[in-house]
């Protein structure tokens, strides 16, 4: 909970990584588009995970899947 | 602050005597803050110590801290800002005020002009502070969120903002971390270390852990503070606290449970009861929880929870209120769930029965739903449901309206009534209707209803009948309204008088207007409704300056601002008419100094209120000002902005003074064609010249003016014969028109237009004429502008007429406002009204330089008394600032 740890999250569509970040409470890096689906990366505790996927709610988009791996 | 308030939510809480000093932490927000970071956010999940490190940075700062403790319901944006401007007033009570006025009046603006405002408040702070917001992961509400981030991008430099929050905000703080304005501690940073942890659990919790054991308790919290606070409760008394630190493992929530399991089942029966059943409580106070428990001493309970560290946290200095931590509240409430739902209930219902007789409304309605006491709840709510809306609540009041079930919300015509009086003042009219529809069903259902709830539908009816436009429906209603209203319900009395002065507003019906506008002003001032009020002076104001009695509408300007101001709550928008009203009667006199602090001032409050047609009327204002004063850019500027403001919906009255506005300056420009195609698109016929309709409305005055400054300018360059003729037969009906209906300011400028239309077509007799009667208009009430503004061609018959006036001061004081020079040798005894001693002691510290708040020191008045004599003296000497009349002045031998 308290470790910085590498999020990757997957979101259905498109999007562009100025677009994620103009609003957003951490920036988000996008790592791959591919087949309909964007996967963003950022690296953070817990609190900012869950701050970046109320943001990405906010902005209507679909959430696919969240993975976590430790920052290396 | 206003009584419906909790203070709790505002009260920085006590920092814990017995902590573990987080010196590395404090010194990092030090190094922001001195860095210009603007904001610092603590983000951590529940239990890491945060609000104890804020504090105790705040503890050793040199700089005061505003802190606003947030909830869930919180998310009401009105609410919200409410205690946002009351944590701010306790910086410096005058922050804030404009936004506490806009709520209070049941108004809420757009998050842009929230912020605007707020901005604009914080600018003015004397002195550098931090504004702590605590639990700000709780905020979720897109409109409180959306002003934050506006307010984040132009916070003003003497404002250090923290928030404390479970989650990062949904606030772009990606851009404020890249421009380094942001200090972050984490939970990474708030966890204990192994010498932490140590001195915490030896120091702090009494215990004598080996260093071992300090390790691998360290090791199995992860440094989470509540989880080794919870542990130290559980080892006191443990002989074996290697064999207990075993047996902790998983997860937080799972060593939560089980050690809040632990502690509860060593306190003594009565305090783990009095946990229990307090903790449906969000702020606990002893005799709360006396009402609650049924107990006599849980004053002294909370006090020993306090002692054994059980986390309960004080919320004020006197030590009256405190909460449970939030971590260890929620626990409670899941096994308070064990005792029954019967019992629970009866817990919220003694809890909402105390708060109802505190005066808490919105507290004590929660706790009747919680109940699920609908009936409670119901009573509860449409006893408080008017000051709640009025307050700006809507959006509570409709989440409590969603929580009944169906069936035990009957149509209730109390609440369906104050729907439609929120609605009536945010100007929302389809849905006033919808609920004035509801209410008549509701009170036909009744059979026998109360007259007062008939004369309430009958009111906002007649109300709604003005916005309509249907005069004679609105009489009639108000009237019934009246009739069947208490006489000393002055509430309904104000507002039945209300919708009657509309009703003769629309019909141009002035003696009648003016007669029912006092006597809404006088009940609502009984009822003590600011608002309506307000408006109501307003419209007394305005149609004062549309009747030619500026002497009116002065006097009831200044004596409501005079109220406004003495008073100690906020003030609403509206009255942004009021101030816009004293600065048109000074334009009129030709007071320019002060007009343009009173125009700003009357418009930041019409933005405020979120109400066009006051910001549209304010760009007017400012664009004639600006013109006065020779700007002529400027001024374009501003009309054309009011242009721009009027395609997004104002009322249709405001249409033609838009109109004048435009006129005005583009004749300035020589563009006669763009005026009269403006003319055209707001309304009038050309047909080579001006068609003078059948019936003149008293509404379109602005435009028939416009028409004649028109004919006027084309008659000048001789580009059109036929228009000097039809702007004469225009000016006569005008003239016909206005005499009948005692429209004075229509009447007294149409006549002065008509003097230049003579002059032009060779008649000096009748310009004289012409003249001669503004002048009888104009001089009781100070006009000069109106002469003024339309061209030096009326001085060399004010020189004539000087010869044959009696009228002479006042045909003086026109000339020196056309900047011919005064004759001389005029002495004091000459001025048309002498100056009176308490005046002349005025000028006199005038002179002497002093301001105008040390002169109300001086002679004991009030400041705005003091601005009301100086703008009586520049008056009487014929000056427009004070340089002009002192200088006068001594050349008269006043002072």
């Amino acid at each position: 909970m308290t470790d910085v740890c590498r999020y990757a999250i997957t979101i259905l569509g498109t999007v562009t990584e100025e677009d994620l970040n103009t609003t957003s409470p951490l920036a988000v890096t996008v790592a791959e588009v591919a087949n309909d689906r964007t996967q963003v990366t950022l690296l953070s505790d817990q609190a900012g995970m869950v701050g970046v996927i109320r943001h990405l709610h906010g902005l209507g988009l679909i959430l696919l899947s969240i993975d976590r791996t430790p920052a290396l | 602050m206003p009584p419906y308030l909790l203070a709790t939510k505002l009260h920085q809480p006590a920092l814990p005597p017995q902590r573990v000093h987080r010196l590395a932490l404090v010194r990092r927000l030090d190094e922001g803050l001195q860095a210009g970071h603007c904001l610092s956010l603590i983000s951590a999940p529940a239990g890491f110590g945060k609000t104890t490190c804020v504090l105790e940075w705040l503890a050793a700062l040199p700089r005061p801290a505003a802190w606003l403790s947030l909830d869930s319901a919180d998310n009401d944006p009105a609410r919200f800002f409410t205690y946002l401007a009351a944590a701010l007033h306790k910086i410096d009570p005058s922050l804030g005020r404009d936004i506490e006025g806009t709520l209070q009046s049941g108004q809420l603006p757009a998050p842009e002009a929230i912020a605007a405002a707020l901005v604009n408040d914080l600018l003015q702070a004397r002195q550098p502070f931090i504004l702590v917001l605590d639990d700000f992961h709780l905020i979720q509400e897109p409109a409180v969120l959306h002003t934050f981030e506006t307010l984040l991008a132009n916070l003003p430099p003497q404002i250090h903002l923290v928030i404390i929050t479970r989650e990062d905000p949904q606030l772009p703080l990606a851009r404020l971390r890249a421009h380094n304005r942001l200090t972050e501690i984490r939970a990474a940073d708030l966890r204990f270390s192994g010498t932490d942890t140590a001195a915490f659990l030896n120091e702090v919790m009494g215990l004598s852990l080996a260093l071992d054991e300090v390790v691998e308790l360290e090791s199995r919290t992860e440094g989470w503070i509540v989880g080794l606070q919870l542990a130290g409760l559980s080892m006191r008394g443990n002989s074996d606290p290697a064999a207990f630190i075993n047996k902790l493992s998983g997860s937080h929530r799972h060593i939560l449970n089980y050690l809040t399991e632990e502690v509860l089942q060593r306190l003594p029966e009565d305090l783990h009861t009095f946990l229990l059943q307090s903790s449906i409580l969000d702020k606990l106070h002893g005799d709360l929880c006396d009402a609650v428990t049924g107990r006599s001493d849980s004053g002294q309970l909370l006090e020993r929870l306090l002692t054994a560290n059980l986390f309960l946290i004080p919320l004020d200095n006197e030590q009256q209120w405190y909460r449970y931590h939030h971590l260890f509240a929620d626990l409670l409430r899941s096994y308070l769930t064990r005792l029954g739902k019967t019992q629970v209930a009866g817990l919220h219902q003694r809890a909402a029965a105390w708060y109802a007789q505190a005066g808490f409304s919105g507290e004590a309605i929660q706790h009747a739903l919680d109940a699920e006491d609908y009936p409670l709840a119901l009573s509860l709510l449409e006893a408080n449901i008017m000051p709640l809306l009025m307050r700006g609540y809507a959006r509570t009041v409709e989440s409590w309206l969603k929580s009944f079930p169906p069936e035990a919300l009957p149509s209730s015509p109390r609440t369906e009534l104050a729907f439609a009086w929120m609605y009536l003042l945010r100007g929302n009219y389809p849905l006033v209707d919808l609920h004035l529809d509801r209410a008549g069903q509701a009170l036909a259902a009744l059979g026998e209803a109360p007259d007062s709830l008939n004369a309430e539908l009958l009111c906002l009816r007649s109300n709604l009948s003005f916005v309509k436009g249907l005069p004679q429906e609105g009489i009639q209603q108000a009237q019934r309204a009246i009739e069947l209203a208490s006489p000393d319900d002055h509430f309904l009395l104000g507002s039945a008088y209300m919708g009657l002065g509309g009703a003769y507003r629309l019909m141009g019906d002035y003696p009648r207007l003016q007669h029912s506008y006092r006597q809404a002003i006088h009940h609502n001032r009984l009822a003590g409704n600011f608002l309506p009020e307000m408006l109501a002076v307003s419209a007394v104001t305005l149609s004062a300056i549309l009747y030619g009695q500026l002497s009116v509408a002065l006097e009831e300007s200044l004596q409501a601002i005079q109220q406004m101001e003495n008073s100690v709550s906020s003030y609403p928008p509206i009255s942004a008419t009021v101030y816009g009203a004293v600065g048109l009667v000074y334009y009129e006199r030709n007071l320019l100094d002060d007009i343009r602090e009173l125009f700003a001032k009357s418009h930041r409050l019409s933005r405020l209120s979120g109400h066009n047609a006051g910001v549209v009327y304010g760009k007017i204002l400012v664009s004639r000002c600006e013109q006065a004063a020779g700007r002529l850019e400027e001024a374009e500027h501003a009309a054309r902005e009011a242009l721009d403001l009027l395609a997004l919906g104002a009322p249709v009255w405001i249409a033609p003074e838009v109109a004048e506005q435009q006129v005005r300056i583009l004749l300035a420009r020589d563009q006669p064609a763009a005026a009269e195609a403006i003319l055209v698109q707001f309304g009038l016929k050309y047909e080579n010249s001006i068609c003078i309709p059948g019936r003149l409305e008293y509404q379109a005055d602005p435009l028939y003016l416009s028409a004649l400054r028109l004919a006027l300018h084309r008659g000048r360059l001789r580009t059109e014969s036929n228009s000097i003729r039809s702007a004469l037969a225009l000016a006569d009906v005008l003239i016909e028109a206005a005499a009948a209906d005692l429209r004075n300011g229509t009447l007294l400028k149409t006549l002065v237009l008509r003097a230049h239309v003579n002059i032009l077509m060779g008649h000096p007799a009748a310009a004289q004429d012409d003249l001669l009667r503004a002048m009888e208009i104009g001089e009781p009430e100070g006009y000069i502008r109106s002469f003024l503004d339309e061209g030096p061609a009326l001085i060399p018959l004010l020189k004539q007429a000087y010869l044959v006036s009696p009228q002479k001061a006042y045909i003086l004081r026109l000339l020196d406002a056309f900047g011919v020079p005064a004759a001389t040798g005029r002495t004091a005894a000459q001025l048309p009204e002498p100056l009176t001693e308490r005046e002349a002691e005025v000028l006199r510290a005038i002179a002497e330089g002093l301001k105008y708040e040390e002169i109300a020191t001086r002679l004991y008045i009030s400041l705005n008394t003091v601005r009301f004599y100086v703008k009586t003296i520049y008056g009487k000497l014929g000056v427009n600032n004070r340089t002009r009349a002192v200088d006068k002045a001594r050349r008269l031998g006043i002072i």
